[in-house]
C-alpha cells in the first residue's frame, strides 16, 4: 500500500514537472526535475528505448543481450524502460517489460532465488542489478510473483555478506570488493524501500565496508581496503552508495564528491574515458543527490557527450554490449525523470 | 582370470559413475576392491558394508565366489555381502561357507549369520557351536545369542564359564546379547581383569560397541571409573556408550551420580562434557558435586555445567559460589563458565574479582568482560569500575583494562577517564602514554581528541593552506612559494594540481589544472598527534605540498625540544628561522617517513610561531610535531 502511494505521488510529481517544463521552457531552471529535460534529450531517450524494443533485439525468453551477461543487460533495460514512467503490462513497452520480468523471475526460481549467472565474476553484480530492477518494478506491476522472488533474492544477499560487511563475485560470504558491495547496497536499499525487510545492521556493516575503501589522502575510493589507488568509477559508486544510506552529509561522502569534481574534466567527460557508462551512471546520480549546483555543473557536460555518441538507430555502442550501453545511457540522460523511487532525492 | 578381469572392468564402470544415494566415497572404495593389498581391500569391504552401498554388491559377490581368492578375503566379502543385501534368510553362499574346509570361512559364515533372525539362521548357528574350531564355535555362540537373546542362556552357559583370553571378546559379546542377570553378572566378572591389558581391552570394546543392550551402559560407566582419561580405551568406551539411546544414557548417568561416589561424579561429569551435554542432567550433577571434595571433581563438574549446550544460565549462582573459592583454578574456571551465561550481568558479578590477587583469575575476569554485552557496562562509571585494572602495576592487567575501556566505554566515560589517566599522557614511558592515548581516543567525543593529543605535547591547532603542485623531484618544495614569503591568513593563492591517480596518468606537457586555495583552520583528529593533510585539503593530495602554521603562547623564555616526523618531506621554521628540513626517500605505495628528534628550541615570551612546509608524492600524507622538556616530559602548546 505504501509502495502504491509512493508510486502515485511520484507519478503526480512527475506530471507536474512535465507540465511545468512546457510552461517554462526558456526560464532559468528552478528545480532539478525541470532543468535538463530538453527536447533533444527526450528524443534521444525515446529513440534509445525504441531501439531496445525493436523486433529481434529482445530475446524470445524476455532477456536482452548475448550469452554472457544477460541478467545485467535485461535488468538495466527494464530499468531504462521504467525510468520515464513506462509501466509493465501497459502501453507500447508493457509487453517487453513483462517478458523481462518473467525472465528474471524464472531464472530466480530455477536457481533457488539467485538471479545471476552462476560461477561468473559478474554473478553477484547481476543478482544485485536484478534485485534493483525487480524492486523498482514491484510497485508498478501486478505480478504477485515479484514479491516472493525478491524476498528469496534479498535473503541470498543478506546471507552472502562477508565479515567485513562486503560482497564479491559469488553468493557466499568470503571476500569482498567495493564495486560488488555498492551494487548489493543499492539493491538492498531499493528492496527495503519496496517493503522487503532488510536488517539495519546489514546496511551499517556494508556502509562501514564502503568507508574502509576510502583513500585517506585523496578522498577517492579504492577497489578494496588497503590496496591499490583510488579511481573515478569506484569513487562514484562509493559516493552513490553512501548517499543512498543516508550519509550525504558525512565528511567522507563530501570528500568523495570533491574527488569526482577535481578529476580532470577533459578526461572524465571525454568519449574515450575508461568505463564511461558505469562511472557516470553512479557519478550522475551522486551529483544529482549532492545538490542542484553540482548537478548543473555535471549534467550538461555528460549529456552532451552521450548525445553526441548516439547511433542513428537510437542505440549506443561502447566497450560493452549494446543493450548494456544503451540502457546506461538512458539511465544517465534520464536522471531528471524521478519516477523510480531509488533515484529520488 | 577372465572373471577377475570382468569384475575389474565392472568395478571401474561403477566407480566412474556416481550412484544416486551412495555416500561420496563409494566410487573410490569400489575401485579399491581391485587393489592387491589385502588391507586396502578389507578396508573397502568394511566401508561399503557399513554404508550399505548396493551398487557394490556385484563386485563383492564376485570376490566371495572367486575360488582363486584367499579364504580370508572371501570371508570378509561374504560378511559385507550379507550386511548390504538384506534378505530374511541366509543365502546359499553363506550355507556353503558354513561347511567349508577352511575354518576361517566357517567363522566368516558365523559372523555373516548375525544379519539374519529366522529358524534357518538359528539352526545353522546352533550347528556351528559344535564346530571343531574354537573360533568358529565362539563366533557361533555369539551369533546364536544375538538370535535367541535370553533363551540362549542354557546353550551358552557352559562354554562361557572360563574362556581363553583369545576367545574372551566373543564370549563377552555372547553374554551381552543374552542380557539376563546371570549372563551380565558373568560378563562383569570376566571383563574386570582384561582391562589391565590395553590390547585386549580395545578388542573387547570393539566387539561390544554395536550391541544395543542398555544394561551395558552402567557397565561401561563403571569401566570408565577405573580408567584415566588418557587411557587408550577411554574414547572407545565413550564411543560405545554413544551408540545407545539418549534417554538410556541419561538414565544411567543419573543413577551413577545418585551414588554420590566422588569418582562416579567425576566420571559422569567427563561423560557429560565429552558425549551427551544433556541439560536435564545439570541438577543431578550439581547435587552430586555438593558432596564432592576433590579439586578434579569440581573442575570436571564446572566444565560440564559450563558447556553452552548445558544451558549454563541455569547454574549461574552455582558458578558464582566458586568465585570465593580458595583455589585460583576454580575461580578461573567459574569465571569462564559465567562468561557462557547469556543472562548474567558480568560487570556486577565480577566487580570484586577483577582485582583478584591471582593474575590468571584477573585475566580471565577481564577477558570475560570483553565478551559481556555492552548494555550491561556501567556507562559513566566504567572508569571507576575498572580502576583496579587501569591503575595496576601489572602490564597485561593494565592493557586489558584499556581494552575494556575502549570496547565498552563511550563519551560519558571520557572525562572520568581523562581525570584518572591524564597523568599517563605526560609519562616519559612512550608505550604506556600511547596505550592510554589510544584508549582515551576511542571513547572521546569529537572535541576531546585534540586535548588528549595536546596533553602529550603534540601541536594540535593549525592553519593550513594547499595544495600546491610539487613534482617527484620536490622542485616546489625547494622553491620559495607565496605563503612562506608572507603569512597572510586572509590571502587567496592561485595554485595548480595534476591528476596522476589510477585511470589517468598525466602526460608529458599536459597542462596542470588551476584552482585557488585559502587558509583554513585545522586540528589533529587522532590522539597520536598526526595532522593528516588529505582530509584537510582538496584532492588528489598526490604530487602536492601544503603549509601549516601554529601559533602558541609562552609565559617566559625557556629551552625546550621539538620532535618532528612526517610523510614524505617537511621543512620547519621556528619564529621565522629555518629549523629543520628532511626528505624521506620515495617508495611507491609505501609510507616514506622523515623525522628529526629533540631539536633544541628557545621559546620566547608571548606568541611563538611554527611554519611547516609539508610535501607528498603519494600514499599517506601527514606531519606531526611534539614539544618536550629536557627529560622528555611533554609541554602543552596552545594559544592563550
Amino acid at each position: 500500500m505504501t509502495r502504491s502511494i509512493n508510486f502515485l505521488t511520484t507519478c503526480i510529481t512527475g506530471l507536474a514537472v512535465l507540465c511545468s517544463t512546457s510552461l517554462a521552457q526558456d526560464k532559468p531552471a528552478q528545480s532539478v526535475g525541470v532543468a535538463r529535460l530538453t527536447e533533444p534529450v527526450v528524443t534521444a531517450i525515446n529513440n534509445g528505448l525504441a531501439s531496445l524494443a525493436k523486433k529481434g533485439v529482445q530475446n524470445a525468453d524476455g532477456s536482452w543481450g548475448g550469452n554472457q551477461n544477460r541478467v545485467a543487460e535485461t535488468s538495466l533495460s527494464l530499468m531504462a524502460f521504467m525510468l520515464p514512467g513506462n509501466v509493465p503490462g501497459r502501453g507500447v513497452y508493457g509487453r517487453h517489460m513483462n517478458l523481462a520480468i518473467d525472465y528474471l523471475l524464472n531464472l530466480g526460481k530455477s536457481q533457488r532465488g539467485f538471479i545471476g549467472t552462476p560461477r561468473n565474476h559478474a554473478g553477484m553484480y547481476e543478482h544485485g542489478l536484478a534485485v534493483l530492477a525487480l524492486s523498482e518494478a514491484w510497485g508498478q506491476s501486478k505480478n504477485p510473483r515479484i514479491g516472493s522472488a525478491l524476498r528469496a533474492a534479498v535473503d541470498i544477499i543478506l546471507r552472502s555478506q562477508n565479515r567485513e560487511g562486503g560482497w564479491r563475485y559469488n553468493p557466499e560470504p568470503r571476500d569482498a570488493d567495493l564495486s560488488m558491495t555498492v551494487m548489493q547496497l543499492v539493491a538492498l536499499e531499493s528492496a527495503s524501500e519496496a517493503g522487503i525487510s532488510v536488517p539495519q545492521t546489514t546496511i551499517d556493516k556494508a556502509k562501514d565496508y564502503v568507508l574502509s575503501c576510502q583513500d585517506e589522502t585523496s578522498g577517492g575510493f579504492k577497489y578494496q581496503p588497503g590496496g591499490g589507488e583510488p579511481g573515478f568509477a569506484r569513487t562514484a559508486a562509493g559516493v552513490m552508495s553512501l548517499i543512498m544510506c543516508g550519509q550525504r552529509n558525512l565528511k567522507q561522502t563530501q570528500r568523495g564528491i570533491a574527488f569526482l569534481k577535481a578529476y580532470p574534466e577533459n578526461v572524465k567527460f571525454g568519449k574515450g574515458f575508461s568505463r564511461f557508462h558505469y562511472s557516470h551512471y553512479y557519478a550522475m546520480q551522486s551529483m544529482y543527490q549532492s545538490g542542484d549546483a553540482d548537478f548543473h555543473l555535471w549534467y550538461p557536460k555528460i549529456s552532451a557527450t552521450i548525445l553526441s555518441t548516439q547511433k542513428e538507430d537510437g542505440s549506443w555502442n561502447g566497450a560493452h554490449f549494446t543493450a548494456y550501453v544503451t540502457s546506461l545511457s538512458i539511465l544517465i540522460l534520464g536522471v531528471p525523470y524521478r519516477y523510480l523511487p531509488i533515484y529520488q532525492r | 582370470m577372465k572373471a577377475k578381469l570382468a569384475a575389474s572392468l565392472l568395478n571401474l564402470l561403477l566407480a566412474a559413475y556416481s550412484i544416486a544415494g551412495s555416500p561420496p566415497a563409494a566410487g573410490r572404495y569400489i575401485s579399491q576392491l581391485d587393489q592387491n593389498d589385502w588391507i586396502l581391500r578389507t578396508d573397502a569391504l568394511h566401508y561399503l558394508a557399513q554404508n550399505q552401498v548396493k551398487s557394490a554388491l556385484p563386485p563383492i559377490r564376485s570376490i566371495a565366489e572367486d575360488q582363486s581368492e584367499t579364504p580370508w578375503i572371501r570371508g570378509r566379502a561374504l560378511i559385507a555381502l550379507c550386511k548390504i543385501d538384506t534378505q530374511k534368510t541366509p543365502p546359499p553362499l553363506l550355507v556353503e561357507f558354513s561347511s567349508a574346509n577352511e575354518s576361517i570361512q566357517r567363522a566368516a559364515a558365523c559372523e555373516a549369520l548375525e544379519n539374519y533372525n529366522d529358524h534357518a539362521a538359528r539352526d545353522l548357528a546352533k550347528r556351528l557351536i559344535s564346530d571343531t574350531d574354537a573360533v568358529v564355535q565362539y563366533q557361533a555362540i555369539a551369533t546364536y545369542a544375538k538370535i535367541e537373546r535370553a533363551a540362549a542362556w542354557l546353550t551358552i552357559d557352559q562354554p562361557t564359564r572360563a574362556p581363553t583370553p583369545a576367545l574372551l571378546p566373543l564370549t563377552l559379546r555372547a553374554l551381552a546379547f543374552t542380557g539376563t542377570d546371570e549372563a551380565l553378572e558373568r560378563f562383569i566378572t570376566l571383563i574386570g581383569d582384561p582391562f589391565k591389558n590395553q590390547g585386549q581391552a580395545g578388542a573387547i570394546v570393539r566387539f561390544l560397541a554395536d550391541i544395543p543392550e542398555p544394561k551395558l551402559i552402567p557397565i561401561y560407566l563403571n569401566l570408565l571409573e577405573t580408567l584415566e582419561t588418557e587411557h587408550p580405551v577411554f574414547p572407545s568406551i565413550i564411543s560405545a556408550i554413544g551408540n545407545h539411546k539418549h534417554e538410556d544414557i541419561v538414565s544411567s548417568l543419573s543413577q551413577m551420580m545418585a551414588t554420590n561416589r566422588e569418582r562416579a561424579t567425576f566420571t559422569a561429569a567427563r561423560v557429560i562434557t565429552l558425549l551427551i551435554q544433556a541439560p536435564e542432567l545439570g541438577q543431578a550433577l550439581r547435587k552430586a558435586l555438593s558432596t564432592a571434595k576433590e579439586m578434579e571433581t569440581f573442575q570436571a563438574g564446572l566444565i560440564a555445567l559450563g558447556c553452552k549446550e548445558m544451558q549454563p544460565d541455569q547454574h549461574q549462582e552455582f558458578f558464582s559460589e566458586f568465585l570465593d573459592h580458595s583455589e585460583s583454578n576454580l575461580r578461573t574456571l567459574a569465571i569462564r563458565c559465567l562468561s557462557h551465561c547469556k543472562e548474567a550481568n558480568l560487570y556486577e558479578i565480577l566487580s570484586k574479582i577483577i582485582d583478584d590477587e591471582d593474575r590468571a583469575v584477573r585475566y580471565a575476569a577481564l577477558n570475560a568482560l570483553l565478551l559481556a554485552p555492552l548494555d550491561k557496562a556501567p556507562t559513566g562509571k566504567l572508569v571507576a569500575y575498572l580502576e583496579p585494572a587501569l591503575a595496576s602495576t601489572d602490564e597485561p592487567t593494565r592493557a586489558l583494562g584499556f581494552k575494556i575501556l575502549s570496547h565498552a566505554g563511550n563519551a560519558d566515560d571520557f572525562k572520568p577517564a581523562l581525570t584518572m589517566l591524564g597523568d599517563a599522557l605526560k609519562s616519559t614511558d612512550d608505550l604506556r602514554r600511547e596505550a592510554v592515548a589510544t584508549a582515551l581516543g576511542s571513547i572521546a567525543p569529537e572535541n576531546g581528541i585534540a586535548p588528549v593529543a595536546r596533553s602529550q605535547g603534540y601541536i594540535t591547532d593549525w592553519m593550513v593552506v594547499g595544495t600546491f603542485y610539487n613534482d617527484k623531484e620536490h622542485k616546489a618544495f625547494h622553491e620559495e612559494l607565496a605563503p612562506e614569503k608572507n603569512i597572510d591568513f586572509k590571502a587567496t593563492y592561485p595554485s595548480t594540481y595534476i591528476w596522476a591517480l589510477r585511470g589517468h596518468q598525466n602526460k608529458p606537457g599536459e597542462k596542470a589544472i588551476e584552482r585557488d586555495v585559502t587558509w583554513n583552520e585545522a586540528s589533529v583528529d587522532r590522539t597520536n598527534g598526526k595532522l593528516r593533510m588529505g582530509p584537510l585539503l582538496p584532492p588528489p593530495g598526490t604530487f602536492s605540498l601544503a603549509y601549516a602554521v601554529a601559533d602558541f603562547s609562552c609565559q617566559s623564555a625557556k629551552e625546550v625540544f621539538l620532535s618532528i616526523d612526517g610523510d614524505d618531506a617537511f621543512k620547519v621554521w621556528f619564529n621565522d628561522k629555518i629549523l629543520a628540513e628532511e626528505i624521506a626517500p620515495y617508495q611507491h605505495r609505501q609510507s616514506c617517513i622523515a623525522n628529526r628528534s629533540k631539536i633544541p628550541v628557545a621559546l620566547k615570551p608571548g606568541i611563538n610561531r611554527i611554519l611547516v612546509k609539508s610535501a607528498n608524492i603519494g600514499h599517506e600524507w601527514w606531519v606531526r610535531l611534539r614539544l618536550t622538556d629536557a627529560d622528555g616530559k611533554p609541554i602543552e602548546a596552545y594559544k592563550q
